[in-house]
């Protein structure tokens, strides 16, 4: 499993503070309401991935249920493909997209 | 009737036949639907977007991980429905038990889960209205289906979950 831990931020003079601001934005995983997908599994299948508390998990999943979507995490891009594929491996839908 | 109970680290769970040849079926008929590729509800299911906004983005993502998705889920799907018929019992009993390792009855949870997302989208849940389904209506008979299945998923889930 590709673990990307961010390296240290290099100082780049060329690079402007906008431009950089935006290529080190991380990247939010959410999860989406389904009609099909049991509230029991979701909450399952957020524990089994992402090492959540069962509080935690059954706070996301309700937000899903109500508000039609949840973040779940917010990482490095790598890693956030990595973990929706591993929830579309489980059935969830999920996306992810540039945070901000 | 499915029973689903703790059993050491695993899981025993008791079908009826008929029920276990169902489950059978049903995860042989969607894994030859996953290869068999082209684009529907249940393809689209199966492997859906993984960003949304970005057509760009997500044919690059969806290229890299689709047929990964669908061929892995096919795969998941053989391997279950080969280890199901291997508890078919000999002669003509009617009632299946086995015991299932935890990692066997997480196959299963998933593999009962692909099947009702499968039979979900040929019916077009998102749309339907289940009130105003008639009795005999096949769309109505493949959600009762659905519910069956996620007893046992439930059953499942309480065992693994604990």
């Amino acid at each position: 499993m590709a673990s990307a831990a961010p390296a240290a931020p290099v100082v780049e003079p060329d690079v402007g503070t906008e431009q950089r601001e935006h290529r080190d934005l991380p990247w939010v995983v959410i999860v989406w309401d389904d009609p099909v997908n049991l509230m029991s599994y979701v909450v399952f299948v957020l524990r089994r991935i992402f090492g959540f508390d069962t509080p935690t998990a059954e706070r996301l999943m309700l937000q899903v249920h109500h508000e039609g979507r949840a973040v779940v995490a917010r990482e490095p891009r790598e890693r956030a493909e990595h973990h929706v594929g591993q929830l579309h491996g489980y059935g969830l839908l999920a996306t992810l997209e540039q945070d901000g | 009737m499915a029973g689903v109970r703790p059993d050491g680290d695993g899981v025993r769970i008791d079908l009826e036949r008929v029920e276990l040849d169902l489950v059978v079926r049903l995860c042989e008929g969607l894994a030859t639907r996953l290869r068999a590729g082209g684009d529907d509800a249940v393809i689209g299911r199966m492997a859906p977007d993984a960003s949304r906004g970005d057509a760009e983005a997500d044919a690059e993502l969806r290229r890299l991980l689709r047929s990964e998705l669908l061929e892995g889920r096919a795969e998941r799907l053989v391997r279950l429905a080969t280890e199901l018929r291997s508890w078919a019992p000999e002669g003509g009993r009617t009632g299946v038990r086995a015991t299932l390792d935890p990692e066997a009855a997480l196959a299963l949870l998933q593999g009962l889960n692909d099947v009702r997302l499968a039979l979900g989208a040929q019916v077009g849940i998102e749309r339907l209205e289940r009130s105003e389904l008639a009795p005999a209506d096949p769309r109505a008979l493949t959600l009762e289906l659905m519910d069956r299945l996620a007893g046992l998923q439930q059953g499942l889930l309480e065992v693994l979950g604990a």
